[in-house]
């Protein structure tokens, strides 16, 4: 069986191809140039060329994400914690808590079994989003991965007080006046940032081991400020953008459920990691 | 005897020259990257402007966000008690007082006799604060002194902005503008955003009449109009509002002057 899981965000729509073998099509991401609909189905062309397949041969769509419910040839529609956790379960089984961190919002997903047992979620104020690194890179000229980069080289300890993310750019112009260096200001963001994610985390619960995905997972400065506060090492698939287009079409597959004994060598891996957390 | 009250805010610096219970003159400066300095030349201006000497000034009082950093003041009161007594030394009928500048809003309750009796407070979210207003007019290409007369000539219906953040209801408004709506008609958004916000906050302090406005949304008369309207009263403004802080200030300065003469 053939599914297809697309996840529409802020930023980019991520795609999927799952087959009973495994995931076809690596990863698609599409630019969000024009409407929800038309990237997506820009995706899962270049995404079944890809994975040598024609349309008709994927038997199940799933969309996730904010702009999910425009896609109108989905089969089904799935929540963005159901597809954070299943996803994340299945490529690193023994996660417990999983913070997804986009553009625009953070999603803290406690899991079991590949399933949400609670979630937290921030789409609401950029001082806990990417956002808010948007932000504060601009008036240290740089954008935010160099930002990620710098902050590692940090030597001074100083701290951004604003949790907003307007005064924290007028709080970070005055720290560049007041000449503290950039790589010290920007690991100061991070730590902002990394302080705000952590009370998601207590708030759903905190569970070992902690995973993160998302486009954030890819800022070393994140990763590590997050990292620090957290106190434990964070696991990261390899692929972190796409694991939510990856829950959807895990979800699309187990809506056959004569291919749920085998699919994917999914549900041995869930059952795994459910016991190994008991 | 002359007094002064400086208020040393995120934005703004302002200093006030009282003599004998009669304000000699003020100034208003924009906050540079050095509080010391702001202050310094915030009352610099205002003593020239009062054609008075420094050293005929007797005490001086320093308020707001970087009260720590004045240097000639004897002593710092919170903003919060200045504006509380700044506002009723204007209007003695004044029992709730509303501060809202660019950094913070502040709903204040005070008694008969200008004293705080309750207050709430926003210096956290900008969604609150003149700061929400002033991005919402630079996404817009507008002056800050344009955007309330203008929030008021609602072309078509009213707009509504889903974000409370200041970041993210800017990408509100930069999709209604792509969408080609109304100038006019996205600021009256704006403006009900706000409104709505700080109508909120002046709930936790319980709204007693009369109301004053100060700070320098103040001179926003789309939120002022939109305030009364939604309180259902008329709100006291004082002719420059921005300067509110500063003459509770100076009135603290008269006061402690007065009590340290009374020692000797």
């Amino acid at each position: 069986m053939i599914t297809a899981g697309i996840d529409v965000g802020a930023e980019n729509t991520k795609i999927i191809i799952l087959s009973d073998s495994g995931i076809l099509s690596d990863t698609v991401v599409c630019l969000g140039r024009g409407d929800a609909q038309s990237n997506a189905l820009r995706g899962l062309g270049k995404a079944t060329q890809v994975a040598d397949i024609v349309r008709s041969d994927i038997e199940y769509v799933v969309a996730t994400g904010i702009g999910s419910k425009y896609i109108s040839f989905a089969d089904e529609q799935a929540t963005e914690s159901s597809c954070c956790a299943r996803g994340v379960t299945w490529l690193l089984p023994s996660t417990g808590t999983v913070i997804d961190m986009g553009a625009d919002k953070c999603l803290v997903v406690k899991c079991k079994h590949g399933r949400p047992l609670n979630t937290v979620r921030n789409d609401r104020c950029a001082a806990g989003t990417g956002r808010f690194l948007e932000i504060a890179a601009k008036p240290l000229g740089l954008d935010v991965g160099e930002m990620g980069q710098l902050a590692l080289k940090s030597r001074e300890d100083v701290d951004i007080e604003s949790t907003c993310a307007v005064f924290a750019e007028s709080e970070i112009i005055s720290m560049i006046h007041s000449k503290h260096r950039p790589e010290d200001i920007s690991w100061a963001v991070f730590k902002g940032l990394a302080r705000r994610v952590y009370t998601m985390i207590l708030k759903v619960g905190f569970e070992r081991d902690l995973a993160m995905v998302g486009g954030l997972t890819k800022n070393v400065g994140m990763v590590k400020a997050i990292e620090e506060q957290a106190g434990c090492h964070i696991l990261i698939p390899e692929e972190p953008i796409v694991v939510g287009a990856l829950g959807a079409a895990l979800i699309a597959a187990e809506k056959n459920k004569a291919s749920f004994e085998t699919p994917i060598g999914s549900s041995g891996k869930l059952d795994d990691s459910g016991a190994s957390q008991q | 005897m002359i007094v002064t009250g400086v208020d040393v805010g995120s934005l703004s610096a302002k200093a006030l020259i009282m003599e004998d219970g009669t304000i000699r003159g003020w100034s208003i400066i924009f906050t540079g990257t050095d509080s010391v300095e702001s202050a310094n030349s915030a009352m610099r201006l205002a003593l020239e402007e009062s054609n008075v000497s420094p050293s005929d000034v007797q005490y001086t009082v320093a308020t707001g966000y970087g009260r720590v950093n004045v240097p000639f003041a004897q002593a710092t009161v919170s903003e919060i008690s200045c504006h509380s007594k700044g506002s009723h030394w204007l209007f003695p009928e004044v029992r709730t007082i509303l501060d809202m500048g660019g950094q913070d809003c502040k709903a204040i309750r005070c008694d008969e006799n200008g004293r705080v009796i309750d207050f709430a407070m926003n210096d956290k979210c900008a969604a609150g604060t003149g700061r929400y207003l002033e991005r919402a007019a630079a996404t817009l290409r507008l002056g800050l002194e344009q955007i309330g007369p203008l929030s008021l000539e609602r072309v078509e219906g009213p707009l509504s902005i889903s974000s409370t953040c200041a970041v993210f209801a800017q990408n509100d408004i930069v999709k209604l503008m792509r969408e080609g709506k109304q100038v006019n008609d996205i600021l009256a958004g704006a403006t009900d955003a706000i409104v709505d916000r700080i109508s909120a906050l002046l709930e936790r302090v319980d709204v007693e009449e009369d109301l004053c406005i100060s700070g320098g949304v103040a001179k926003n008369i789309g939120v002022v109009k939109r305030l009364e309207e939604k309180l259902g009263l008329k709100a006291r403004i004082a002719p420059e509002p921005q300067v509110v802080g500063a003459i509770g200030a100076a009135l603290f300065a008269r006061d402690r002057a007065a009590k340290a003469a009374a020692r000797i």
